[in-house]
């Protein structure tokens, strides 16, 4: 079964992200596709900070945030039962941390049609 | 003299061979049948801080309170005893009591003795720590590299995604994508090349370079950027004398901007403010939608910079403010 694209299932989505270009991009694409985005976040600590008050449907995080890693916040999504993607360029990074090994990259430069695809799936299957 | 000379010298029990192992810079052993030390040179002693008495006479295994005994080393000279082979390059790495982790390669060949009854083994320890080191410090330099040049292709990548399309030509939009690149390669040269950061005044000068006769600087006083900054805040600039030539007082001739900044204390915090004035130019309205150039502003100043902004449209022409403060650096 086709839907149209108003029928998707539009998200909240909570962007964590260093680079202020690949941010903006990222957070304006997003909107595009009609989703609502939190952020983006550029620090851990404002990421943990965003998720005291709000709950996002999903999470798309880069992983190294001025060399700190992104693994709290990625552990407090799973506490908190939020799926989320990663968007990084440094596989082996992702590889040996147990917080985000399990988790789809979409990589650097991230190919944000499959995001979405993604995305959309998510929203299909109400998470 | 080549390891296959020493090799016969060893072999016809020559006295001179002595003298040659002696003078050799890399750490030998020449044991017997036992595994018992016959010989070591000074290279080795030297190498392994110890004495010849602690070492001539004794078993190789039990020399130094057992530190040779490693595993793969017994194993490696096991085999090379029954099969007559020369073993080359064979590498171990081991934590020596007096010396520390070190990295060894390990070229160990049977010497057949002219008597025709003993075999002895010429042991070369070969220390490659530093070369694993620095091999190591490599990967991780070219690991970094890679990840550093994948980001910034994800950063250009989003600056062609960004670059507005609709109705503009392939010319307007390549004109605007390439005006914007440029300005990334200035601000990441200049983020990347001074390593207490760069100067705000600089920053103007590099990032407005193609408009200083149409925009009058006044400076205040001249502010260090953190490396954090520099970019937003000069593609924030860039943006602006993009738009003034757009739209604003940049696209006519007698249309002029000033440009003027200083650095206020608030209490313990030192605020930049900049302000941007556009003169004699069109009559402006507030446009109906957020194009790239205010996005991209309002989300560097108050995402990344941490700071505000106030976009005017008067009917006099456009007028920014921008205040972002300066003691921070996320670096």
């Amino acid at each position: 079964m086709t839907e149209s694209p108003h029928d998707e299932k539009k998200l909240t989505l909570l962007v964590v992200e260093d680079d202020f270009l690949i941010g903006f991009d990222l957070k304006r694409t997003l909107q595009e596709a009609g989703h609502r985005v939190i952020g983006p976040a550029r620090k851990v600590s404002e990421a943990l900070e965003i998720l005291k008050t709000q709950s996002p449907d999903a999470a798309i995080l880069d992983v190294n945030l001025y060399g700190e890693r992104v693994s709290p916040v990625a552990r407090l999504l799973h506490v908190m039962g939020i799926p989320f993607v990663l968007t990084s360029a440094d596989e082996d990074f992702i590889r040996g941390d147990d917080a985000l090994s399990a988790s789809e990259n979409f990589g650097k430069p991230t190919d944000t049609k499959r995001l979405l695809a993604s995305l959309h799936a998510l929203g299909e299957t109400g998470r | 003299m080549t390891l296959e000379d020493l090799y016969r010298l060893l072999r016809s029990g020559h006295v001179q061979a002595q003298g040659v192992l002696d003078t050799l810079d890399v750490p030998l052993l020449v044991l017997d049948q036992g595994m018992c030390v016959v010989t070591a040179n000074p290279a080795f002693l030297r190498a392994f801080k110890t004495s010849r008495d602690d070492t001539v006479g004794h078993a190789l295994f039990e020399l130094g309170n057992g530190q040779w005994d490693i595993p793969d080393l017994r194993q490696l000279l096991s085999s090379v005893i029954p099969r007559a082979a020369a073993i080359v390059d064979y590498e171990i790495s081991h934590a020596f009591p007096d010396i520390g982790e070190r990295t060894f390669l390990i070229t160990a060949r049977k010497l057949a003795h002219p008597d025709g009854n003993s075999q002895q083994i010429l042991i070369v320890f070969t220390d490659i720590t530093k070369r694993r080191i620095d091999s190591a410090a490599k990967d991780i330099l070219l690991n970094e590299s890679r990840h550093r040049m994948k980001n910034l292709l994800a950063v250009v990548r989003a600056l062609a995604h960004q670059t507005r399309t609709e109705g503009e030509t392939a010319l307007q939009y390549r004109k605007s994508f390439l005006e914007r690149l440029d300005c990334l390669a200035v601000t990441q040269e200049l983020a990347m090349a001074e390593a207490d950061g760069v100067d705000f005044e600089t920053l103007v000068r590099q990032t407005l370079q193609s408009y200083t006769d149409r925009i009058a600087l006044r400076p205040g006083a001249n502010p260090p950027l953190a490396n954090s900054q520099v970019q937003p805040l000069g593609m924030s600039l860039n943006e602006l004398a993009t738009n003034a030539v757009k739209y604003g007082a940049l696209s006519v001739p007698d249309g002029s901007i000033n440009l003027s900044w200083e650095v206020e204390h608030e209490g313990e915090r030192q605020v930049l403010s900049v302000v941007w004035t556009e003169e004699n130019g069109p009559e402006v309205d507030q446009p109906d939608h957020e194009g790239f150039g205010t996005g991209l502003i309002n989300h560097s100043v108050t995402g990344a910079l941490d700071g505000e902004v106030d976009i005017a449209y008067d009917k006099s022409g456009v007028n920014v403010r921008i205040r972002i403060p300066l003691d921070r650096n996320l670096e």
